[in-house]
């Protein structure tokens, strides 16, 4: 037929003239030349596209600048309320507004990070002094975005198990001399992980950043204390003065050696995020928090989080920015930009061999018992496991990690921001029903078992007094704290509190006292003055 | 064609003793390294990204491998220019000093490993099959954090 129809669904030779004749497929790259010049030899190859060198430290460059333009440009806009005029969040703009504020960069030590302080120092985005924005354009400087960088480095290693010392080495210092080097005023804050069990975290702070420091706080911090065997993660205060007898690095290792390992990194995670943001409350003026996460990165945490129960605080995760309650944003220039690229860009720039070090070897903190190993090469996590799954997804299909992050950006946020409540532990807003859907999947108790009398009296007397973690927590950290299914009943018996991070008490407190107001206004209608 | 002394020489008139469009390859040759006629050739090795602790915590080696190895497949010629194939199975032998499973993965490398060579992208080099130089240098790096 002409038309080219087929009736009988099978296509014979003499109807094949009907069809087009199919065309043969042109090669029409020359994978040799850089497709973006076209005048260099191609060095590397990015999702199929191939670059020289010059051409490739442009690419990662306007990149970066473009993902950052529109945010800023919006906050720019919202600062000098032109409410008026309409902000079009194209993207393009040589270079971003300034913010009229200071900035808090996350510096783990990893490639992406690194790429992150390098890329800002080379565009000057970063002022010098926490004054006027001093800048010479006759030398052709220009106004720096932010007034002046404060680069936070949280050091994991006293954690992580030492196979061999120079494995898990503390990088602070050789970290804090390559930014001196830099000589950009940065102001570099070495933490610990376990501060947050230091009580004069916030001292600690001020005198690195070179602020001066607040009186000793005279009110008391009270730490607080879970018993994680118990679903419920009933909670028992412990007084100021009966907790010293332990350090801070004790305690955290006594809180990663409860946690089954492949819950130890979530929970870092979370240790991380709130040293960075409660940093950024210490410092004043601080109007952003830049973080280095690649688009890989990016990837690994949508699956991970997604398999973790985090899917609904996810999108605030995910997002370019993430406007907090406390004013403050989280930015992520480097959303657009793979690992492979940062890894490219710091080689070029020598500094692979010395300063990057991109593993952090969550896996290994704290204690591994010797059923714990089960994944092969050394994954105990969700986390690593979806790492090397993605790695390896990439090497068959390039664009894995575009389409994985593709499909997390049309997540929406589906609870009210600024209202609602956070996680003691991780801080983000938690999904109001997580206990009621974990107590209709999981079996807590078996009410036909018949329990002597005598413990249910003791155990229902307290359980009444106590506090309950597991209310508070959203649900991601409730999988985190769940205790293992089998526990023993001897173990089950002994009540032995794990203390937590002072945050976690002070955020537990402070959703108490939420509490309690907001049910005050719910029956404040039928409150009689007195 | 001027005829002198009993030596022919081409004159293209410009001094050129001869003609260069002839044979441009045979003109420009790299320079002759001192081991050019040896049996190994030297290959400097890099580490990055923290990817040198699995290998004695040094992140520089310089080796020698064979110019030449054994053909694996069944071909007319004994033997074949040594390419990264070998170089990656002689590392895990002899350089490698813990956790195998870290560094490659089959006949390869692992994924989220970013290999270098002469600064280049080796998959515009061919990969596995490139043949090695003498002198070249080769940049592993790891792109993995480990959860």
């Amino acid at each position: 037929m002409s038309c080219g129809d087929i009736p009988d669904g099978l296509p014979t030779e003499e109807q094949g003239e009907a069809l087009m004749p199919k065309k043969q497929k042109v090669q029409r790259v020359d994978k040799s030349l850089c497709q973006k010049c076209k005048a260099s030899k191609s060095m590397y190859i990015i999702r199929g596209v191939t670059y020289c060198k010059a051409c490739f430290e442009v690419s990662v460059s306007t990149r970066f600048i473009r993902t950052m333009y529109p945010p800023l440009k919006a906050s720019y806009h919202e600062s000098q309320n032109n409410t008026s005029k309409k902000v079009t969040l194209n993207q393009g703009g040589t270079r971003p507004f300034p913010t009229g504020g200071s900035t808090i960069i996350g510096l783990s030590g990893g490639s992406g990070s690194i790429t992150l302080l390098d890329l800002l120092s080379l565009n000057d985005f970063i002022g010098k002094s926490d004054d006027k924005m001093i800048y010479d354009k006759t030398k052709g400087e220009k106004e720096p975005i932010w007034k002046r960088g404060y680069i936070v480095h949280v050091d994991f290693s006293d954690i992580l198990n030492n196979n061999n010392d120079k494995e898990s080495q503390d990088r602070t210092d050789f970290l804090h001399s390559w930014v001196k080097e830099k000589e950009n005023g940065y102001i570099f804050i070495g933490l610990k992980a376990h501060d947050v069990f230091n009580p004069n975290l916030k001292l600690k702070i001020q005198s690195l950043a070179g602020l001066g420091e607040d009186e000793k706080d005279e009110s008391s911090q009270d730490g607080i204390a879970v018993d994680l065997k118990n679903p419920d993660l009933p909670l028992f205060p412990t007084p100021e003065s009966s907790s010293s007898t332990s350090t801070p690095l004790e305690q955290l290792r006594s809180l990663l050696a409860s946690l089954p390992p492949p819950s130890r990194p979530s929970l870092l995670s979370s240790i991380l995020n709130h040293l960075l943001t409660f940093t950024s409350i210490i410092i004043p003026n601080i109007s952003h928090i830049l973080l280095g996460e690649t688009s890989t990165r990016q990837a690994q945490r949508l699956i991970s989080g997604t398999a973790l129960g985090k899917g609904y605080t996810l999108p605030l995760d995910l997002s370019i920015t993430h406007k907090q309650s406390n004013g403050i944003t989280k930015l992520k220039p480097m959303k657009d930009i793979t690992t492979k690229e940062v890894a490219i860009y710091t080689h070029l720039k020598g500094l692979n061999k010395d300063l990057v070090r991109n593993e952090r070897r969550w896996d290994n903190s704290g204690p591994i018992g010797k059923k714990d190993s089960r994944g092969k090469g050394d994954t105990k996590s969700l986390e690593s496991l979806t790492e090397q799954f993605i790695a390896s997804l990439g090497v068959t299909h390039p664009a894995t990690v575009s389409t994985i992050n593709r499909t997390g950006d049309k997540l929406t946020f589906t609870g009210k921001k600024g209202q609602g409540v956070s996680c003691p532990v991780c801080e983000m807003p938690v999904d109001p029903n997580a206990l009621e859907w974990k107590s209709r999947t999981a079996l807590t108790s078996l009410s036909t078992k018949i329990i002597p009398e005598d413990l249910v009296s003791k155990d229902v007397k307290d359980e009444e007094n106590k506090d309950k973690l597991a209310t508070l927590l959203c649900y991601a950290c409730l999988t985190t704290f769940t205790p293992p299914t089998v526990v023993s009943k001897v173990a089950r018996d002994e009540v032995s509190p794990i203390q937590l991070p002072y945050y976690v008490s002070n955020n537990a407190q402070y959703r108490k006292t939420v509490g309690r107001e907001e049910m005050k206004d719910q029956i404040k209608d039928f409150l009689i003055d007195q | 064609m001027s005829n002198s002394d009993g030596i022919i020489t081409n004159s293209n008139g410009l001094g050129y003793a001869s003609s260069s469009a002839v044979h441009p390859e045979t003109l420009v040759k790299p320079p002759a390294a001192p081991s050019a006629q040896e049996d190994t050739i030297e290959i400097k090795i890099e580490f990055g990204g923290g990817l040198h602790l699995l290998f004695s915590s040094q992140p520089s080696h310089k080796i020698h491998i064979p110019r030449n190895i054994a053909n694996d497949e069944a071909s007319d010629k004994p033997t074949q220019p040594v390419n990264m194939r070998y170089l990656v199975k002689w590392m895990k032998s002899n350089l490698l000093s813990e956790r195998e499973e870290m560094f490659g993965d089959g006949d390869g490398v692992r994924p989220g490993i970013l290999v270098l060579i002469n600064d280049a992208d080796w998959e515009l080099e061919g990969e596995l099959e490139y043949e090695l130089r003498d002198r070249d240098e080769i940049v592993f790096i790891s792109t993995l954090h480990g959860g």
